[in-house]
């Protein structure tokens, strides 16, 4: 843009602008003592009572406050969830023989003479006859997941296939309870 | 409790790993403070002694997360703020604290804080003046002209601008002046 092109009203902006760069800056920080007289006064006052206010009694925390209030979970809530994880532990470990058991006893008897299969030679690569070959084993079944059956109050009802386990839970305690 | 001497930092470490002895010398230094930020966030005695305990006990909680880098005073300040915002935002609270600006009936001739300081009156009237305030307002007075923050503290505790603060603090002084300017003594010490 040439200096003709300049609308007349560009000259009074300029004007403008040159008058507000002139200006005193304003001040970084509006001290109280740049207030008027009944302002500090006011505020004074404010301060002194703020400052002389009555602080009603408090009793510090125990410790054993302070380090429960540090506990991520409550208490009642581990306590809750530690039961649970030893229910499932206990679940899987009597759940699983009980279930080898259960397979083993649906596979057909062999007869008398009749090796147990994991201890019987290898045959030879040939391939027995069709109708030779023994029943096809039924594969067992995956082992299902122990699962939560029921939750109440006083107790928690766990199951993992036939297996069914109850918990029961007592009263929490004055101890579980969570400080404020 | 002054963040910059060692014996306060040295005091806060015991506290953090749990000294029963340094967690009652630092209750008792700073519950009264903390008890005062309540009051003047919350401008209602029963409320600031309710949530001052419970600053208490959250500072007690986090004080292992504390950052080093940051002051003391400023970090307590900032966790105070928050609960009392959180209490604030009850819209029963709010109510109650904005509401009780209004019964607020200053005397002729507002008593001497030195003269008076345990009374009730003065406790009163500060509140009721507090209360007269906007939460922000208050929130920037309090921690500017009462508890002595500068500019750019308090505006990191408010998360608000410098800008914000100065105008902020210059309505909550014009109100104030305005609500207690008639009823101050002449030797109420206008620059003392």
């Amino acid at each position: 843009m040439s200096p003709g092109d300049r609308d007349p009203q560009d000259e009074w902006l300029d004007a403008l602008r040159e008058t507000w760069r002139q200006g005193p800056a304003p001040a970084p920080d509006r001290a109280l003592a740049d207030e008027d007289a009944t302002t500090r006064a006011a505020v004074r006052w404010v301060r002194d009572a703020w400052l002389a206010l009555p602080v009603p009694a408090a009793q510090p925390p125990r410790v054993s406050e302070g380090v429960a209030a540090r506990a991520p979970l409550a208490p009642v809530e581990r306590l809750r969830w530690r039961r649970l994880a030893v229910a499932a532990a206990l679940l899987v470990a009597l759940g699983v023989p009980l279930l080898v058991l259960a397979t083993r006893r649906a596979v057909p008897s062999r007869p008398p003479d009749g090796a147990p299969v994991a201890d019987a030679p290898r045959p030879a690569p040939q391939r027995a006859p069709e109708p030779a070959a023994p029943p096809a084993l039924p594969a067992p079944e995956p082992l299902p997941a122990p699962q939560v059956a029921a939750v109440d109050a006083d107790h928690l009802e766990l199951r993992s296939g036939p297996v069914h386990l109850y918990l029961i839970t007592a009263s929490p305690s004055s101890n579980d309870e969570v400080p404020r | 409790m002054d963040e910059t001497s060692t014996d306060a930092s040295g005091l806060l470490h015991a506290v953090a790993h749990g000294d029963p002895e340094a967690i009652d010398r630092w209750f008792r230094a700073e519950h009264p403070q903390v008890y005062r930020l309540c009051a003047g966030f919350l401008a209602d005695a029963a409320e600031a002694e309710d949530i001052a305990q419970d600053a208490m006990l959250k500072l007690l909680d986090t004080l292992p997360r504390w950052d080093r880098r940051r002051p003391w005073r400023s970090w307590r300040n900032t966790l105070v703020l928050n609960l009392c915002r959180d209490r604030l935002r009850r819209a029963a609270s709010r109510a109650g604290a904005e509401s009780a600006a209004a019964p607020l009936c200053l005397p002729s001739a507002l008593p001497s804080p030195e003269e008076a300081a345990q009374a009730a009156e003065v406790r009163a009237l500060l509140l009721g003046a507090l209360a007269a305030l906007s939460p922000r307002e208050r929130e920037a007075f309090v921690l500017h002209d009462l508890e002595g923050a500068d500019a750019a503290e308090t505006a990191l505790a408010l998360g608000i601008g410098e800008s914000s603060v100065r105008s902020l603090l210059s309505l909550a002084r014009r109100r104030l002046r305005t609500l207690l300017g008639p009823h101050l003594a002449p030797s109420g010490g206008a620059d003392a």
